[in-house]
């Protein structure tokens, strides 16, 4: 699929999901909320940042208050254990009350840690829902980290001192001289 | 003027021909030399990424030459009254903040000293990353910013403190709670006062603005609210250092 037919689809990708209003007295009483997301791929090297935004849109015709979304990583390989911590340090949204038929934009920020693919995804939930409800997954695909070549480092990390060494010691004969 | 260019270039002299400023660039050198050398080859530090590492070694010589510079300025007038030469600096027919100023100058030379040893290392590391235009300009003028706000601390603590290790106590203390925000837990750095603290404090907030700028590449204009703490305390403490300075008086000190 080429990129900008990834983009519109991105672009429509929703997921209808039903969260408990905060201040529903009866745990029963669900209303229906929309998740989009700006993008559903990206590409980033090792160390990078790549941030997207989150649209939650709330369908029903009541307000929804209480609101938290969360962001959370998957490795798509075995051998690539994900600690979402050093991913994003601010992993949890607490939402301002959503009118009816309004939505409200999240901004997430992620440290590309390892390298492989993820897949990354934010659920909202509610203090009263019974269940939560996850938007549109996205994929990362994180690049190998480049090397320093420590071998190329060595004649700066030798020469710098020394030249600064040959001048105290020139500066230092000097003055003996003067004397 | 004429006579704060004689009296900064008499410290000057005593600096770099006859003091501490080469043996002080030397050690700089090596911390830098080191700390290049374990970025580019430690299989752990390795593990930052390239941009990481310009930040990294950045941040390093821009603390490490600050402190060398406190440790010069915070010598500066206690030094001279513990080892009994201040009189005679005091008959140097020029106003006394003068003096003070001439003093601050002669210190501020290390750190322009130590940025130049650290170009070499910055390029180095920054090769094909894009970094480094701005790293270096970014990298000299946050730079200037905190050393000026930490030479002039360390020459108003030297002027008012009767004894040397005093005054280098106390510009230690504050150095370390000037590098305290730095250290907190990336939690207790979210809401407002943690973030009125991290603005204030002019080490945090411009070793910020850096990493923002080298690491994740934003623009530098985007950051420059970070950049009035340190902008407003270091010409504050300048302001203050000349008004301590002017005040300067021949209090007896101990002899070491």
């Amino acid at each position: 699929m080429s990129r900008p037919a990834r983009a519109v689809l991105a672009g429509l990708a929703v997921t209808v999901v039903t969260v408990a209003p905060a201040r529903a007295e009866t745990p029963g009483a669900l209303q229906p909320v929309e998740i989009s997301q700006d993008t559903t791929t990206t590409r980033a090297d090792i160390g990078a940042q790549f941030t997207f935004t989150t649209t939650v849109r709330n369908a029903g015709d009541q307000p929804l208050s209480g609101l938290v979304a969360h962001l959370n990583i998957v490795s798509l390989h075995a051998d690539v254990t994900v600690d979402p911590e050093d991913w994003s340090t601010h992993r949890t949204q607490y939402l301002a009350a959503v009118p009816p038929h309004a939505s409200t934009r999240l901004s997430w920020s992620v440290h590309a840690v390892n390298d492989g693919r993820f897949v990354v995804y934010v659920a909202v939930t509610t203090a009263a829902a019974d269940t939560l409800t996850a938007g549109p997954a996205l994929h990362a695909v994180v690049s190998p980290q480049r090397h320093l070549d420590a071998g190329g480092v060595l004649p700066v990390a030798v020469a710098v001192p020394a030249v600064v060494l040959v001048l105290l010691i020139a500066v230092r004969r000097r003055r003996r001289r003067m004397i | 003027m004429t006579r704060l260019r004689v009296v900064a270039a008499q410290e000057l002299r005593d600096l770099w021909l006859t003091g501490r400023g080469l043996p002080l660039i030397l050690a700089y050198a090596v911390l830098l030399s080191v700390t290049s050398y374990l970025v580019a080859s430690n299989r752990a530090l390795n593990f930052l990424e390239q941009r990481e590492a310009v930040g990294l070694t950045l941040q390093v010589g821009v603390g490490v030459a600050a402190l060398l510079v406190l440790v010069v300025a915070a010598d500066a007038i206690s030094g001279e009254r513990e080892r009994g030469t201040l009189e005679s600096l005091l008959l140097t027919p020029a106003p006394r903040w003068v003096l003070l100023a001439g003093k601050g100058l002669a210190a501020m030379s290390l750190w322009l000293v130590a940025y130049v040893v650290s170009v070499p290392y910055v390029w180095y590391l920054a090769r094909g990353t894009g970094v480094l235009g701005r790293a270096l300009v970014a990298g000299l003028g946050v730079g200037t910013l905190i050393v000026l706000f930490l030479c002039s601390l360390g020459l108003a603590i030297s002027t008012v403190t009767g004894s040397n290790r005093v005054a280098l106590s106390v510009s230690f203390f504050l150095l370390l709670a000037a590098f305290f925000p730095t250290q907190l837990p990336t939690a207790a750095q979210s809401g407002g006062v943690a973030d009125v603290l991290l603005r204030v404090d002019p080490v945090t907030a411009g070793l910020h603005y850096l990493s923002e700028l080298v690491v994740r590449g934003r623009p530098a204009g985007e950051d420059l609210g970070w950049l009035v703490g340190p902008i407003v305390l270091a010409v504050a403490a300048a302001a203050a250092a000349c008004t301590v300075g002017a005040r300067m008086s021949l209090r007896p000190g101990r002899r070491a």
